[in-house]
């Protein structure tokens, strides 16, 4: 039987797992809008409804599928592993980092009123919520990339590799109840 | 005859939740202690909405000047509860870690 | 009887609540899958939220500053109100409330998971029965 090349996925560690020219094609055709609207959800997120939470999980979601649709190794190769855990670090350092810009001149943790008063910026535009554009953008790294990293573990975990060769003897050594109660 | 036990035990258990449910205010309804935190019979729609100063109606109005937000959600979880924000995000960090901790990923 | 019907149909949404509760309960109890618990537990949460936003509604109230449509307008009151172009608003306090239980579920889930994982690579099965007849 002959095996058509397309040029999109190569032979890697699962070579059974394929899914259909269907599902690759429209993934790639839509990856582009789903980033957008996730970001677009997150940077508006002190005008419409939505903020960080809500735009993280779609953007994580976005990555999810393209590591679903294609090979574990292409998604992982959109995703790496060092980049992944810096981001998820980088999203609360900068919500703790702008909570404390305003204990320099003087005013409480997590205050608004160094950016607020005096008003920069007028009601309905996108610099005008103060602090509240910033924190949107670190939680909604933070959550991406915990769900993308979620994802992954349990897709990467490494069985113990004395576990086969000590499963008789554990099975021998463990003693079990003939009822139900131990 | 056993298996049905459980859920003979379950129906009553909802049948008096359900009679619990039943004594508080009808939903909508803005005499609520979430709305209006306490409330005399007879106080009317009007001055509940116009005349109260509680902790809701607060938020709703000076939400737009104080922060300068449109979206009364966003300026509540990150201007006047930010703090509650800061650990909450803590939590899904402190859960990923666990995760890693449990499952355990090598480098190689 | 009108009444009690009555009396029924305003507190509908908490109604729900309970139904859904009792069912997740049901679940996470009886069933002898960890797998199956696990998704008992979810049930239960999600009434939760509901009972939270539930909470949060005003009739006739909106979540941005516009009044409501002129079809639900019910009496000569609120007439007044709508013609004089005044507006409320929902309580915004529960749904800060329900994001904080959305990622504290999503957390929870996450580890319960990955002891079930554990749980199936020690011990080869996934029914509590089972394991619980461990001795030492």
């Amino acid at each position: 039987m002959q095996k058509k090349d397309f040029g999109m996925v190569k032979e890697t560690s699962q070579p059974e797992y394929k899914t259909s020219l269907v599902i690759q094609t429209v993934t790639r055709m839509m990856l582009p809008f789903l980033l957008m609207f996730g970001l677009s959800l997150i940077v508006h997120g002190h005008l419409t409804p939505g903020g960080g939470f809500q735009g993280g999980v779609v953007i994580g979601a976005t990555f999810i599928l393209l590591g679903l649709s294609f090979n574990k190794e292409e998604g992982r190769r959109a995703a790496p592993d060092g980049a992944i855990k810096v981001l998820a670090s980088s999203g609360i350092s900068i919500y703790i980092i702008v909570g404390m810009m305003g204990m320099i001149g003087g005013f409480n943790f997590l205050t608004n009123q160094w950016m607020r008063f005096p008003p920069v910026g007028e009601l309905g535009e996108l610099f005008s919520g103060g602090t509240l554009f910033w924190i949107n953008i670190g939680v909604g790294l933070t959550v991406s990339a915990i769900a993308i990293e979620l994802f992954y573990a349990f897709l990467e975990e490494k069985r113990d590799p004395a576990y086969k060769k000590n499963i008789k003897v554990l099975n021998e050594k463990r003693r079990w109840s003939d009822d139900g109660v131990s | 005859m056993r298996r049905f036990i459980p859920v003979v035990l379950f129906c009553i258990f909802g049948i008096v939740m359900i009679a619990a449910v039943l004594t508080l205010d009808p939903v909508g309804d803005p005499r609520q202690p979430s709305y209006a935190e306490f409330v005399h019979p007879d106080t009317s729609f009007e001055e509940i909405v116009k005349e109260r100063e509680t902790v809701a109606l607060h938020y709703n109005r000076n939400g737009a000047y104080d922060t300068g937000a449109l979206d009364i959600i966003t300026s509540t979880i990150f201007d006047y509860r930010g703090y509650d924000t800061l650990f909450e995000a803590t939590v899904l960090f402190t859960a990923l870690i666990s995760v890693l901790t449990i499952i355990g990923v090598t480098k190689d | 009887m009108m009444g009690f019907l009555e009396l029924l149909l305003t507190r509908m949404d908490y109604i729900v609540t309970v139904i859904l509760f009792c069912i997740g309960l049901y679940a996470l109890v009886v069933k002898p899958n960890l797998i199956k618990k696990m998704i008992g537990m979810n049930i239960v949460e999600t009434s939760v939220y509901l009972f939270l936003i539930a909470s949060a509604d005003i009739r006739l109230g909106t979540a941005t500053r516009f009044w409501a449509h002129p079809n639900e307008i019910l009496n000569a009151q609120e007439a007044v109100h709508a013609a004089a172009g005044e507006f409320v608003m929902v309580n915004p306090i529960p749904s800060a409330l329900v994001l904080t239980a959305i990622v504290v579920s999503v957390s929870v889930t996450a580890v319960s998971l990955s002891l079930a994982v554990k749980i199936y690579e020690n011990y080869g099965t996934l029914d509590t029965r089972k394991i619980m007849r461990l001795q030492g």
